[in-house]
């Protein structure tokens, strides 16, 4: 939809020529949320794409996912034979429910800054122990650990100005196995429940929730649980933690967290 | 009200922000149950229920109340073996057209006006601009645009006055389009409502009562479909003793409009989920409870009607030797059957044929088309006339182009403007004939029609070669000028439609899901004159139904405001999510229309809640009674039943 009350766009194409932050600006990557509904309080717009970063920048110490980098091209990315977690991009690629079109403009970056409850990307990034690097507006920068980037539905750790750059993924987190589950109340619906599980070679296992609750959850044990030590720390979860919303009921978010947890523990231990 | 037209949408929502506006917040009631109920806050001081004895003195968000009765339910009760009793719940649920409405506006300097909209009626978008705005009808001209959907929904008008005023006072044309969001928050859904049923019934299956209460949500204003909701729940039975007793009821809630076959999917999905359990009290099989009460030529109905030419007991023989009914099935797998009626409806109509100079023809009539209705049109003229269907080019004409028609709704169409259409066409036949016979200087009495030409009537009329419809065409100048007919009527004797489907789910256990394996919709028709429409026409609505059994309803905050005003939060169901729907047509004329057409675009929509949920209380052995049965539910109520 149209923004008519937007009045100014920069297109930056360097950190040194960002425009100083106002707090009427958002950072404009894909678009694919900003323009799906008035943004009344909005006044100007920063568009991200000119920045030119690289998408995907692999490395012996990791995979660098620019915060521009779309859903399309994560999804297109082949990874080396050894880092087997790099399966979960594709999945988590078709977890967001959107068509090709909303694949090739949204991005990495403005998923898990929008912190939706059901954003794929935050699943993926927080599974993989991801990091995130933020360039502060007085031009320093910061890295926080994916797993503490969301506060709740729509709400993150980011401050007024601070830009996602990237998220690194260390190889450590790409090299565990892992398997994902996701329901949702409708074939091709949105997550209502969406959870990653990893294994690594010395059997370090954890469980990352996410779209059940309203925030990830990432549960960690350093020896694999038994099936009933996951169930209990997933029912020890305080009530206030299951997300409400139309796309589906506390008790039946939790009832299936609960089920898809059962069998991602089966199939990473069987 | 305050409206904003500007040279630019930009312009405009600038504007519009530059409004302040106050609102003072108000109790609010959305439970229609709960706006029942005294103390309830109430809507209007000036709402009074009609209907009741004595008068009524208190305002009210009960705006009416509809009674129909036949026999004694006391003494039915009494009589009964077994007795079922229900309380079912349905939500609000919204037609789901893909185009949200929109119109462009102008009223000229001299006063003129000319409307394009997309509407079930643009004769109804007329009358009510004229009415709002104080003009004359024939000041507004209303263009029909081409309809993306409407199911009911486009049968008022929401934008067009609206439009016309801010065109009235800035003398351009005016442009309006609704979001989705818009159609959803401001456009009628149709209602929700609570429905409590008792049946009684003898050993052998014989229903010795019915009673059923219902409450439906009105929305902000009176006019729920409770009426024709009570109407038509217990029509598929021959019932000798029934009470109906139903309540219009307004809350804050978007007021409600049509959609397809108003009121009976409601009432119906409990009715018939309680013949389920009528069966099941019995042992017996439901298609055989049900061709035990059907109703017949003959059967006079709740609502006073006698019905005659009726075909539902050929449904329930269609379903019962149908191979779907006997396919086995698996776990957690379950079959559903349930029948519906609607009435369809006739009314006002006009339909022009126009024979062009070429020989081609062609028909002009007053309704949009929802459904394919024009090639309908154009199928029968071809009949009438004995040339091929290509010949034939069917448009809808605008109000200033073709003479008064009712609202494309209650399945009229085919069955209505079929009949002008039909009418017209036989009209310019006769004139063709008498043109013919005109150049062969011979009595008209002396001409037949045959296959598309003027042939001489027999051996004594003359040796002439038959006179093909062209070349009558081509010396109409000679014979009289223009070859047309145009004819309205006000078509009475709709043939009422009745359904029986079949559902089998699976419903997965741990999620709660349901998918719906195979779904057979056998349908009396009447005759489907475009078979394949007809087919799509039962197909839509069964789909319409599945989506209101398992997934629709429109969902509200604790402060009142709708939560899932967008298509990615009201999910109705894609192509993935069904079976191919097996449309079966039955067809027992209709006497009173030429080719024995019956309406066919409501009834299907009217059994598949109760069909889905009689299939998935065979799956799982629980009665869902409320809607949507979504995964939610279905896992609560198997907790419950575990304990
Ligand atoms: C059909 C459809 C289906 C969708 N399905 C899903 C779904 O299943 N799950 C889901 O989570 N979302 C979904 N979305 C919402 C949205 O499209 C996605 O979350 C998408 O990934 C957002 O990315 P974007 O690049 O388009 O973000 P934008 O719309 O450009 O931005 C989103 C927000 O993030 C901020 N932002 C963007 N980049 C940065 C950055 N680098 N640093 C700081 N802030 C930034 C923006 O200012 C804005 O507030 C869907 C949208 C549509 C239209």
């Amino acid at each position: 939809m149209d923004l008519p009350q937007i009045e100014s766009v920069a297109s930056p194409r360097s950190r040194d020529s960002l425009p100083p932050w106002r707090d009427d600006a958002a950072w404009l990557a894909g678009g694919t949320w900003l323009f799906s509904e008035p943004q009344p309080a909005l006044r100007s717009l920063v568009d991200l794409s000119a920045m030119a970063w690289p998408d995907l920048e692999p490395s012996a110490s990791g995979l660098r996912i620019a915060a521009t980098c779309t859903i399309a091209a994560l999804e297109a990315f082949r990874s080396p034979a050894d880092w087997p977690a790099a399966g979960l991009f594709g999945q988590c690629a078709n977890a967001l429910l959107g068509s090709f079109k909303i694949w090739n403009m949204a991005t990495v970056g403005g998923n898990v800054c929008l912190s939706l409850p059901a954003a794929p990307m935050l699943a993926l990034t927080v599974a993989l122990d991801g990091v995130a690097w933020l360039w502060q507006p007085d031009g320093g920068e910061r890295f926080l650990p994916m797993a503490d980037f969301t506060v709740g539905p729509q709400r993150n750790s980011l401050r007024p100005g601070e830009l996602l750059r990237a998220i690194d993924l260390p190889a450590s987190g790409l090299r565990r196995r892992a398997a994902l589950r996701q329901a949702s109340l409708t074939t091709l619906g949105r997550s209502a429940a969406l959870l990653i599980a990893t294994l690594d070679e010395s059997g370090g296992f954890a469980l990352t929730i996410t779209a059940s609750t309203i925030r990830p959850m990432h549960l960690a044990w350093d020896s694999p649980p038994s099936s009933d030590e996951l169930d209990a720390r997933i029912q020890a979860l305080l009530a206030e933690t299951w997300f409400d919303d139309v796309h589906g009921t506390p008790a039946w978010r939790r009832h299936m967290t609960r089920r898809l947890a059962a069998k991602l523990h089966q199939e990473l231990l069987a | 009200m305050a409206a904003v037209a500007a040279t630019s949408s930009a312009i405009a929502d600038a504007a519009l922000e530059l409004i302040e506006v106050k609102y003072e917040i108000l109790p609010f009631v959305i439970d229609v149950e709960d706006a029942m109920l005294p103390g309830a806050p109430i809507l209007h001081d000036d709402l009074f229920t009609a209907g009741v004895e004595p008068k009524a003195t208190t305002a009210s968000n009960i705006a009416k109340r509809v009674a129909f009765k036949l026999g004694d339910v006391d003494a039915g009760f009494a009589e009964a073996d077994v007795v079922v009793e229900g309380y079912y719940t349905t939500q609000a649920v919204h037609q789901a057209y893909i185009e949200p409405h929109a119109c462009v506006v102008t009223v000229g300097s001299d006063g003129q006006s000319l409307i394009y909209s997309s509407s079930q009626g643009h004769f109804m978008v007329r009358a009510y601009c004229a009415k709002l705005l104080g003009m004359e009808l024939s000041d507004i001209r209303a263009m029909p645009s081409e309809i993306g959907g409407g199911f009911g929904g486009k049968t008022v008008v929401y934008l067009e006055p609206i439009a016309m005023a801010l065109s009235k006072q800035t003398g351009r044309p005016v442009k309006m389009v609704m979001t989705r969001e818009d159609v959803f928050r401001s456009t009628g859904p149709t209602s929700g409502g609570t429905i409590a049923v008792k049946l009684g019934a003898k050993k052998d299956g014989t229903i010795t009562a019915a009673t059923a209460v219902l409450k439906f949500q009105a929305g902000a204003f009176p006019g729920s479909p409770v009426q024709p909701g009570c109407m038509t729940c217990f029509a598929m039975y021959d019932l000798k003793n029934v009470t109906i007793t139903g309540y219009d009821v307004v809350s804050n809630r978007p007021k409600v409009a049509a959609y397809r076959a108003p009121g009976a999917p409601i009432s119906t999905f409990a009715t018939e989920s309680a013949m389920d359990e009528l069966a099941l009290k019995l042992g017996m099989d439901p298609i055989a409870l049900r061709e035990k009460n059907a109703a017949k030529d003959g059967t006079k109905t709740a609502y006073g009607v006698t019905f005659q030419n009726i075909g539902y007991t050929q449904t329930l023989e269609a379903a019962k030797n149908h191979p779907h009914y006997t396919a086995p099935l698996g776990p957690n797998q379950g079959r559903g059957v349930a029948s519906g009626f609607w009435f369809n409806i006739g009314g006002e109509s006009t339909g022009a044929v126009h024979v062009n100079e070429d020989g081609s023809v062609s028909i002009v009539t007053g309704s949009p088309d929802i459904g394919g209705s024009r090639a309908s049109m154009a199928m029968m003229a071809a009949e009438v006339l004995g040339i091929p269907v290509e010949k034939v080019r069917p448009v809808i004409g605008d109000t200033a182009t073709i003479g008064f028609t009712h609202l494309t709704g209650g399945s009229r169409v085919t069955f209505a403007t079929g009949m002008a259409v039909t009418q017209a066409a036989e009209r310019v036949r006769d004139d063709l004939k008498k043109r013919a016979a005109m150049i062969w200087e011979i009595p008209v009495e002396a001409v037949d029609w045959k296959d598309g030409e003027a042939v001489p009537a027999g051996a004594n009329a003359g040796g002439f070669d038959p006179m093909p419809l062209a070349a009558i065409a081509l010396k109409a100048a000679k014979t009289g000028g223009p070859i047309i007919a145009e004819v309205s009527v006000n078509a009475q004797g709709a043939g009422p439609g009745f359904a029986t489907h079949i559902c089998d789910v699976e419903v997965d256990p741990e999620t709660g899901h349901t998918t719906v394996l195979r779904y057979t919709a056998i349908q009396d028709v009447g005759r489907a004159i475009h078979p394949s429409y007809v087919e799509g026409q039962i197909q839509g609505g069964a789909a319409q139904g599945i989506g209101w059994a398992l997934n629709e309803e429109y969902i509200y905050d604790k402060q009142g405001k709708l939560d899932n005003a967008g298509f990615l939060d009201y999910r109705v169901p894609v192509a993935s999510d069904m079976p191919m729907i097996e449309a079966v047509m039955i067809e027992v004329p209709n006497p009173r229309h030429p080719f024995g057409a019956k309406g066919v675009g409501e009834v299907p929509i009217v059994p598949p809640m109760a069909a889905v949920a009689n299939a998935i209380r065979g799956a799982i052995g629980i009665r869902m009674p409320h809607l949507p049965m979504s995964p939610p539910k279905l896992r609560a109520a198997m907790d419950a039943k575990a304990g």
